[in-house]
């Protein structure tokens, strides 16, 4: 029957001992009291001596490995044939057991992420990769990392990064929250759109464009003053949600949107409410000169706390914007191809209603008073 | 390049073409003394469009205070104001 | 000495410092110049005194029947003389007198506050402790009372030890009942008492019925065969007896000689309930309890003209007392307290290598530097000194250098943390050694009640004690020897629970917890970790969050990768696995892992581990301990509340005791492999 040499303890505080060297190896026969091996704790080292005369049949350790007091490291025979027994649970259980065949946690998560089904994935080794998985993406011409669908991880509300006042909504109001509970953390939105009459609008901006002389035709920053105006006047339009409470900001910022090239921006025009009319349009010109030679600054093109976006270039019959981040109202101006003039607007319905909409379109369907 | 004043509307009046094309008009009809923004042919998007492209083509810079119809309202302003603005008149 | 300043800061609190007490002038009696009312040995001064601690008795039982007090009370109705015969014969500013529920006369004869006694019963603003103790639990100068039986004996015995070390003159008296004595940790304190030879005198003042039950029913042998069990001088004093108090005087001198401990026991009577409403006894035994009373026997020695006179002239005292509670208006808080965490540096010592042998060393050496810097540090535990040099010979080489300081104690648990309180309360700074945590159990009472209770309802009174103890499992020690017990203590409102591990600068935290933090803490080590090298590893501090008491001093430490797509939050004797797993995790699973690894566990770090743990996407809270009400339970309902919106999820030990075989005991504790299943069921 196998004879086992088991790890020796030292001193009582130290449960593992490190194998500092092996004077034997297996097959080896050894004499009673031979040295077979040395230990070394914090405090000493230490011969290990054969218990008897015999044959090595195995040795479970390596060089320099921390063993655990009290197992068994090298089995003798009293022949060099001799069977040893199954390890012990002891020593068995030593090794974190692999997952060979199945896909890695992150390739796992990847998986998820692209809605991939492993089956799908070519697997180039013992198991499948997140090389594997990115390999198989770029494959199908998409881009690992561009989707941001990562089931497990849910967004969450971040505090908008310009300053405003919490304001507690109504019970009436809260309602509305719940309504559209499902999607309480991001706006939820909704559109309306009116017909308008144009001529009014037009005649404006004609007599302002000639009494300060200008090349450019102002129509549609005038109009988007004039939403500024009207923000003012209602702070609940220059508003979000954040904390279940509508955040009302402290600063009309007007996002406009200019198509320039290939690229479409926001541009910001930033506390237009604490500027006058002529100073708002020709800050317009300057952004929308900026935007044509791609030379924005990050503040010009961030922040936006209310939005103003026209297509009647294109003559477009409808276009439904979608609402920057923490903004809850985009106007959608347009001019049909009939000629006729379309106010519409994006809105978050978390913090506006139809009829709250439909006052601002009426509002901004013609000018508040003749050109100053 | 040539910098007299034909060849600037000559030059200007090409670019009119070009963007009026882009949105469906055509602007080979434009006069030297016709208000551009009056004709229709090109929209304030064009517009801007012609004014980064004037800066750039013969690389001067202007204010946003100067793109008035008094400066750049016609071809013949248009080379009127590059002259002045390069010593030349 | 901070016991000393407590009455200082009392007094300041309540907005008394000319002394509410001495402005309403004791009819009869001065003060002496620590505010101590100066009661002579007559019978008219005796008389006068114990008819007021009578009638004022009798005031708040009226009051009770008029609705007016909170809470319950006890009074000393019929024990008046007993109450005050030996808190009248201490004459020492030093004089220390520890009380319990009936504590009323011991007060009065202490304080001569009968306003401030009686306002704090009716939880008034003029109370002595502004109405957060009541009728139990009262601080003023040297006196201290609390509600829990023989609580305070332990730590009676750990002030007297600091008198004795302090070389002053004070005495500490501890007043208990008879029925006291069912109470185990009476014993250890008598035990410690007299193993340290302290000036300690314990009085039992047996009035011969516990609350309702006959003593007859309760105590086997005899009472002053207890102390002689202790090698105490013993007298035995019947309260009705001729000289009694002159007789109590003699004990308080004998003991005042330093010679060692003495218990006093008097017979007394009680004349009215334990409480209110609960005295069973039959009218035969109430008549002859009346009978014997011996304040009337005192009275009776005095002519009518001069009875009447004192009686007349209390009664107008105790009507303007009685008016003055009632104008102080109901107590309230400015500000509602959340925390009983105070912050103060007491003094520098040199500061600790992050890199050490091994966390033993490390803690040796700190305790080591503590010992050499300060005067007022003292080690206290089982089995400290050589060559056996403590549990894990963590105090080796200690108690020869720092002897007298470094104490081996008997096993005593609750007993030694009690002595802990004592001394820290006196100024000393106590490091208490619980050779293991498991034990802790023991000591529960004594933080529970007491270390957390003091700085909580007295201002400024501290307990800086620190208590050590080895934690942890692996060694096969078995159920009492191998727990992890922070789910419990983290639970202790006002406790804090340090747990560091050698990724920490553990050396530094023990220094810190004793120089710079003056709150009760329990400072635990996990076995295991003793041999371990003290390395931060790579790992780097979190950056604390000023919300976070504590937080800057205790640091959380954390490793990897800053976008991790999973965390691990561990501490103590997890972290050498948790590290193994992570590292599996990362070459064999390609996870980006990150490591979180508070020290301190209690008050949680909230907001510090909030600013780094609510933006992840994967969190697995890992502990050694029982975690169902434990610290990951706590941690992911903080995380719940901010609304965090990962996936999370903790492991732990199941709810049973731990085995001692080897290879039970691997089957029942955390290791890398079960770590990695876990992190593995989130993806």
């Amino acid at each position: 029957m196998a004879t086992p040499i088991h790890v020796p303890r030292i001193n009582n505080n130290d449960d593992e001992v490190k194998l500092i060297a092996l004077e034997v190896a297996v097959g080896d026969h050894v004499d009673e009291a031979q040295v077979i091996a040395q230990i070394e704790t914090d405090k000493a080292v230490v011969d290990v001596e054969s218990p008897a005369a015999g044959y090595v049949l195995a040795i479970e350790g390596e060089l320099e490995e921390m063993l655990v007091v009290g197992r068994v490291f090298v089995w003798l025979g009293e022949n060099s044939d001799e069977k040893i027994p199954e390890p012990s649970k002891m020593a068995r259980d030593q090794k974190i057991s692999g997952q060979t065949g199945t896909p890695t946690a992150k390739a796992r998560a990847l998986l998820r992420k692209h809605g991939i089904d492993v089956s799908e994935v070519p697997v180039s080794g013992d198991r499948l990769s997140v090389v594997d998985v990115e390999r198989y993406l770029q494959s199908q011409n998409r881009l690992p990392g561009a989707d941001q669908t990562d089931t497990a991880v849910k967004s969450r509300e971040m505090k908008p990064a310009v300053t405003g006042k919490a304001q507690k909504l109504e019970n009436v109001e809260r309602g509305m929250l719940s309504t559209v509970i499902w999607h309480r953390d991001v706006a939820v939105p909704g559109y309306i759109e009116l017909a308008y009459e144009q001529s009014a609008w037009k005649e404006y901006a004609q007599l302002f464009a000639q009494k300060h002389g200008l090349l450019l035709d102002p129509l549609l920053s005038v109009m988007a003053w004039r939403l500024v105006e009207i923000a003012m006047e209602t702070p609940r339009l220059n508003a979000t949600i954040w904390d279940a409470k509508r955040y009302e900001y402290d600063q009309v910022n007007l996002g406009f949107t200019v198509q320039a090239g290939n690229n479409l921006y926001l541009v910001v025009v930033q506390k237009s409410d604490e500027i006058d009319e002529l100073s708002f349009v020709n800050k317009m010109v300057d952004l929308q000169r900026k935007a044509a030679a791609h030379q924005l600054k990050p503040d010009e093109l961030e922040n936006a706390t209310i939005g103003f976006s026209s297509m009647s270039r294109w003559g477009v019959e409808r276009h439904v914007p979608i609402l920057p981040p923490h903004t809850a109202l985009m106007i959608a101006h347009t001019v049909n191809i009939k000629g006729e003039g379309v106010l519409g607007a994006s809105y978050d319905h978390r913090v506006l209603n139809g009829g709250d909409v439909v006052k601002v379109l009426k509002k901004l369907s013609k000018p508040k008073s003749q050109v100053k | 390049m040539k910098l007299d004043k034909a060849s600037i509307e000559t030059e200007i009046k090409n670019k009119i073409i070009e963007i009026a094309d882009g949105l469906g008009c055509d602007a080979t009809g434009l006069q030297s003394d016709d208000i551009i923004p009056a004709t229709g042919f090109i929209d304030s998007a064009g517009l801007l469009e012609l004014v980064a492209w004037y800066e750039s083509f013969y690389d001067i810079k202007i204010e946003t205070a100067e793109i008035t119809i008094d400066n750049l309202g016609t071809l013949s302003a248009m080379a009127d104001f590059l002259q002045k603005r390069k010593g030349l008149a | 000495m901070s016991f000393v300043n407590i009455s200082d800061q009392m007094e300041k609190q309540l907005g008394n410092t000319d002394g509410s007490s001495s402005v309403m002038q004791i009819p009869g009696f001065c003060l002496d110049e620590f505010g101590k009312p100066i009661i002579n040995s007559d019978a008219p001064s005796l008389y006068a005194f114990g008819h007021l601690v009578r009638c004022t008795e009798t005031l708040i039982l009226d009051l009770f029947s008029r609705g007016l007090l909170s809470g319950t009370t006890h009074t000393c109705l019929g024990q008046e003389l007993c109450q005050m015969s030996v808190v009248r014969a201490l004459t020492e500013p030093d004089d220390v007198v520890l009380s319990n529920h009936r504590n009323h006369g011991h007060f009065m004869t202490y304080s001569g506050n009968f306003l401030g006694l009686v306002a704090e019963i009716m939880g008034r603003e003029a109370g002595v402790c502004g109405g957060y103790g009541g009728s139990q639990h009262i601080a003023y100068r040297h006196f201290h009372s609390n509600g829990v039986q023989a609580g305070m004996t332990g730590i009676g015995a750990g002030i007297a030890l600091a008198r004795k070390l302090s070389d002053s003159n004070g005495i500490v008296v501890s007043m208990i009942g008879d029925g006291t004595l069912g109470e185990g940790l009476l014993y250890e304190s008598m035990n410690l008492a007299s193993v340290w030879n302290v000036s300690m005198l314990f009085v039992v003042e047996n009035n011969g019925i516990a609350q309702t039950t006959p003593t007859s029913e309760t105590i086997a042998g005899a009472i002053a065969d207890r102390g002689k069990a202790f090698n105490l001088k013993t007298w035995t004093l019947d309260d009705a007896s001729a000289d009694f108090i002159k007789n109590v005087e003699n004990v308080v001198q004998e003991i005042r000689a330093h010679t060692g401990p003495g218990l006093l026991e008097i017979t007394t009577c009680r004349l009215g309930p334990h409480s209110k409403g609960d005295d069973l006894r039959d009218a035969e035994e109430k008549k002859r309890i009346a009978e014997r009373d011996p304040l009337a026997a005192l009275g009776r020695k005095l002519t009518d003209e001069q009875r009447t006179e004192i009686e007349e002239r209390n009664l107008v005292f105790l009507k303007e007392v009685e008016k003055e509670a009632l104008a102080s208006p109901e107590s309230s808080f400015a500000t509602a307290p959340e925390h009983i965490h105070r912050s103060r540096q007491i003094d520098a010592i040199p500061s600790m290598d992050a890199e050490f042998g091994n966390v033993r060393g490390a803690i040796n050496a700190a305790l080591h530097g503590l010992l050499t810097h300060t005067n007022d540090v003292i080690v206290l535990g089982e089995d400290l000194h050589e060559p056996y040099g403590g549990a894990f010979k963590v105090t080796a080489g200690l108690s020869d250098t720092f002897s007298g300081r470094v104490i081996s104690t008997p096993i005593s648990e609750a007993g030694i943390t009690g002595a802990g309180i004592g001394l820290s309360m006196s100024g000393y700074r106590a490091i208490v050694e619980i050779m293991f945590a498991d034990f802790l159990t023991l000591c529960m009472d004594q933080i529970y009640n007491h270390a957390v209770k003091f700085p909580g309802m007295f201002k400024d009174c501290e307990v800086p004690v620190i208590i050590r103890a080895p934690c942890g499992g692996r060694r096969g020690y078995g159920p009492t020897h191998s727990q992890s017990l922070e789910n419990l203590f983290i639970s202790v409102p006002g406790l804090t629970v340090l747990y560091g591990s050698h990724r920490h600068n553990v050396g530094q935290l023990l220094i810190d917890a004793v120089t710079c933090w003056p709150n009760p803490t329990v400072f635990l080590e996990h076995k295991l970790l003793y041999g371990e090298k003290q390395s931060s590893g790579g790992y780097e501090t979190v950056q604390h969050d000023p919300a976070d008491l504590g937080a800057e001093l205790f640091p959380t430490i954390r490793y990897g990768h800053t976008e991790p797509d999973v965390t691990l939050v561990s501490f103590g004797g997890m972290l050498p696995y948790v590290e193994r797993a992570a590292e599996y995790l990362k070459n064999e699973e390609e996870l980006e892992v990150e490591i979180i690894a508070p020290s301190m566990l209690s008050p949680l770090p909230r907001q510090t581990l909030l600013n780094v743990l609510l933006a992840r996407q994967r969190i697995l809270v890992i502990e050694e301990s029982h975690h169902e009400f434990g610290f990951s339970a706590e941690l992911l309902a903080c995380l719940m509340e901010n609304g965090f919106a990962g996936q999370a999820a903790r492991v732990g030990m199941p709810p049973v005791p731990i085995a001692s075989a080897r290879s039970l005991e691997q089957d029942q504790l955390l290791d890398e492999r079960i770590i990695v299943d876990n992190v593995l069921d989130l993806f």
